[in-house]
């Protein structure tokens, strides 16, 4: 940083991304030999696609156009649901903003450079992931390759742009507070938005000739019909910049990254007034408090209460959720549609994803209730006993789950009691797993942080994840013919669990000087 | 536990040969101390001395690694439940859950020392009104001020009527108006018979406050006493609180 002008544009992007990674270069000696395994391996994949790759030139047609725009969308939205939620938050985590904002740093600038950091941090991901294969085709002879870094960093700055611009418009319309609560939302929805999309096929009543294929097999026609994605067309500029063209290439990069300057320059001051206004304001939660009306009795019930108001009004938790819900809305659609036919063979498929998907959702519950407790020190100089207080936070769990779940498990059962009946016990395990889980890699971390999860223990998310599928699998398999063989997926996860048992802690044993 | 909430013994707290190490260094040094019952003890000591450290192991939150602590008679190593229950522990940063209303936070606070639901809903009023959070019982504690929040975590301590309420830094970052009201809070509660524990940099808080004062450095309580006792160890006939606490800290091997 110091060979950067002080208070200039890049100093600032320089600021920010040191913050960005400060907290990420402590890891364990571990978790860097993981890191490099999974890269060694990324890149051994990389390099065989890019030797297979080397003398194949992709040809500019309108239906390659049109797969690749395809692509480029589905990258886009998932970059705007990120930058969306990201662009909303930069009012509220004030960190450093009053200071840099109370320097005589123009807020423009300040607005640019969290921008920038933001776009950098959007692609990141995507540049991980290409990078195997880019930097082993540009080894290999084909260094035009290079040019993904290029699209997929100016897709990020636009979709930085876009999420600001949506970020801004709803503070100026429903106000800060209201403004938090829906870009967290909307960010959720934009996330699965592409999937739901490529599952509109299976909502859509077509006939039994089209179906989801069908559906998208029309559209895909009618849009090569209309000639925009003939390659002298801006649409099949993406895949040309892709493959190396220069001209096409520097005019969606210049494009981008002039959408992005335009917008952060405009908005520069609104942005300062806004984030005044948002300082007075509380992050989250509504106006609407819910009265006490009667106080607990005892430590179990005053958690359980605590907890479940805790997640009410955890937006970023609740934003979580909806999305996962967002990703199980096709397949009960899908049930519903097997219900109505009569057909039956979608019932173990659905007992494993609604299986699946409740040990994620009640692993993020039960991480955040418990991880997440901010009231460490309280506890631990209650005389409540630390298992009492665990159980309690698990039974808060278990609760809006069970709300959640009720309708597809419902469905799954209306349709086939078997099929009911397993998915019942595969979310009841895996929930009770998820939850013994994280009570025994319980690591006191800020509850804002929940979907990074700093500082836990990767036995611990590897044992959730697995599992995850070990009970999927076996409420897919009891709610087959086959239902003895669910006993060895069962058997295995119980096996898993005594295997990654800790002892409980008390909670005086968690606190930092303890 | 009926037995403890009508015990009447002389002191509240003994400790006896306390000792707490981290590694090589020793924050608490075979620390003896006894606070009496209805009594405002002040705990003065540089930054550093095992102030903290000291009222942490009372308090239940770390373990010692030698010694006994007995709060109204009940050995708080041996049955730290029982013990935990007697005492009221505030630290320098308040503890509250930003999400809740300060009505929520005393309902959950009443809950992890059973006070029963009526008892505490009744005690809640009456301690919010006391701190004029009444008007704020149903706002979330995020918005708050640090006076605020501090009101709001010393109304949770209260709640569960403890024999023993520690507090570490009550008054820091508080403005004159606050801080005026929880010294009159806590010479209140020890007027009704209650006893408490503070620590201060204040010293003119403590000169005016504590019935006794305790002094500690490098792990040890180098004195204790009324402040003319103090004025005694230390030599210092007619000096100011702070004269005799440089004095002691400087000399601990004096007293």
């Amino acid at each position: 940083m110091r060979w950067l002008p002080a208070g200039s544009t890049p100093w600032l992007v320089a600021h920010e991304l040191r913050l960005a990674f400060r907290g990420r270069q402590t890891a364990r000696r571990s978790g860097l030999i993981a890191l490099a395994i999974l890269g060694a391996l990324a890149f051994g994949m990389g390099l065989t696609i890019a030797y297979e790759m080397r003398n194949v030139h992709i040809p500019i047609t309108p239906i390659t156009a049109l797969i690749f725009d395809v692509v480029l969308v589905a990258v886009f939205t998932l970059m705007l649901s990120v930058t969306v939620s990201r662009a909303a938050q930069i009012f509220f985590e004030r960190g450093d903003l009053e200071l840099l904002l109370s320097s005589p740093i123009a807020g423009r600038r300040v607005l640019t450079a969290r921008c920038v950091g933001m776009a950098l941090s959007a692609s990141l991901m995507f540049l991980l992931l290409v990078t195997p294969f880019v930097v082993s085709s540009a080894l290999l002879g084909r260094p035009e390759w290079l040019w993904a870094y290029g699209v997929l960093i100016s897709t990020s700055f636009l979709s930085t742009a876009v999420g600001l611009v949506i970020a801004m418009g709803l503070f100026a319309l429903i106000g800060p507070r209201a403004a938090k609560t829906l870009a967290q939302i909307l960010s959720a929805i934009i996330g699965a938005s592409f999937y739901l999309l490529s599952q509109a096929g299976r909502y859509l009543d077509l006939g039994p000739t089209t179906g989801g294929a069908g559906f998208w097999r029309n559209t895909m026609t009618g849009l090569l019909q209309t000639g925009l994605f003939a390659p002298d067309q801006p649409l099949s500029w993406p895949l040309q910049a892709m493959t190396g063209a220069p001209v096409p290439a520097i005019a969606l990069i210049a494009s981008a990254f002039t959408i992005f300057l335009l917008v952060t320059g405009a908005l520069g001051a609104r942005f300062e007034r806004d984030a005044a206004a948002a300082a007075g304001v509380s992050a989250g939660g509504g106006r609407k408090t819910t009265k006490v009306r009667r106080f607990s009795e005892g430590p179990f019930s005053a958690m359980m209460r605590k907890e479940l108001t805790l997640f009410r009004r955890d937006i970023a938790l609740i934003a979580q959720v909806l999305l996962r819900l967002l990703y199980l809305a096709p397949t009960v659609f899908l049930l519903w549609k097997s219900v109505k036919t009569g057909n039956s063979i979608v019932i173990p498929g659905a007992a494993f994803l609604l299986t699946f998907m409740s040990a994620q959702i009640a692993s993020s519950l039960a991480w955040i209730a418990l991880s997440g407790e901010e009231g460490l020190e309280l506890l631990a100089a209650s005389p409540a006993p630390a298992h009492i207080l665990r159980r309690a936070k698990l039974a808060a769990v278990l609760v809006p789950l069970s709300w959640l779940m009720i309708i597809p498990l419902g469905l799954i059962a209306w349709a086939s009691p078997q099929g009911g009946a397993a998915a019942l016990l595969g979310m009841v395990a895996s929930a009770i797993s998820a939850g013994l889980i994280a009570i025994w890699y319980e690591t006191p971390t800020p509850r804002t942080q929940f979907r990074r999860r700093p500082g836990g223990s990767w036995v611990g998310n590897l044992a959730e994840f697995g599992l995850s599928l070990l009970w999927a699998a076996t409420a897919g398999l009891t709610a087959t013919a086959w239902w003895p063989l669910a006993l060895f997926p069962a058997l295995l996860a119980i096996g898993a669990l005594f295997a990654v048992q800790r002892p409980q802690k008390t909670y005086a044993e968690t606190l930092p000087s303890a | 536990m009926a037995a403890e909430q009508t015990w009447d013994g002389p002191n509240t707290l003994v400790v006896r040969g306390l000792t707490k190490t981290y590694g090589a260094k020793t924050a608490v040094d075979q620390l003896d101390l006894t606070v009496r019952r209805g009594e405002l003890y002040a705990l003065l000591g540089p930054n550093g001395a095992g102030k903290t450290t000291t009222l942490r192991m009372v308090s239940g939150l770390l373990k010692p690694n030698a010694g006994s602590i007995s709060v109204c008679d009940v050995d708080a190593l041996a049955a730290p439940a029982r013990a935990k229950a007697l005492v009221a522990w505030l630290p320098d940063e308040p503890m509250l859950y930003d999400k809740l209303t300060p009505l929520e936070y005393l309902d959950f606070v009443a809950g992890l020392w059973s006070v029963p639901g009526k008892i505490a809903k009744a005690r809640a009023e009456d301690l919010l009104k006391a701190f004029d959070l009444w008007d704020q019982r149903n706002k979330p504690c995020e918005g708050f001020s640090r006076g605020m929040k501090q009101k709001a975590a010393l109304a949770g301590a209260l709640i569960h009527d403890p024999k023993l309420l520690i507090l570490d830094e009550p008054l820091t970052g508080l403005d004159a108006s606050m801080a005026r009201l929880i010294k009159d809070m806590l010479q209140q509660r020890v007027r009704d018979g209650g006893t408490v524990i503070l620590t201060t940099h204040i010293l003119e808080v403590a000169e005016r406050l504590a019935d006794r004062i305790g002094v500690i450095a490098r792990g040890k309580l180098v004195a204790q006493g009324t402040l003319d006792e103090l004025r005694a160890a230390a030599g210092a006939d007619r000096s100011t609180l702070e004269d005799v606490f440089l004095k002691l800290i400087d000399e601990p091997q004096q007293s």
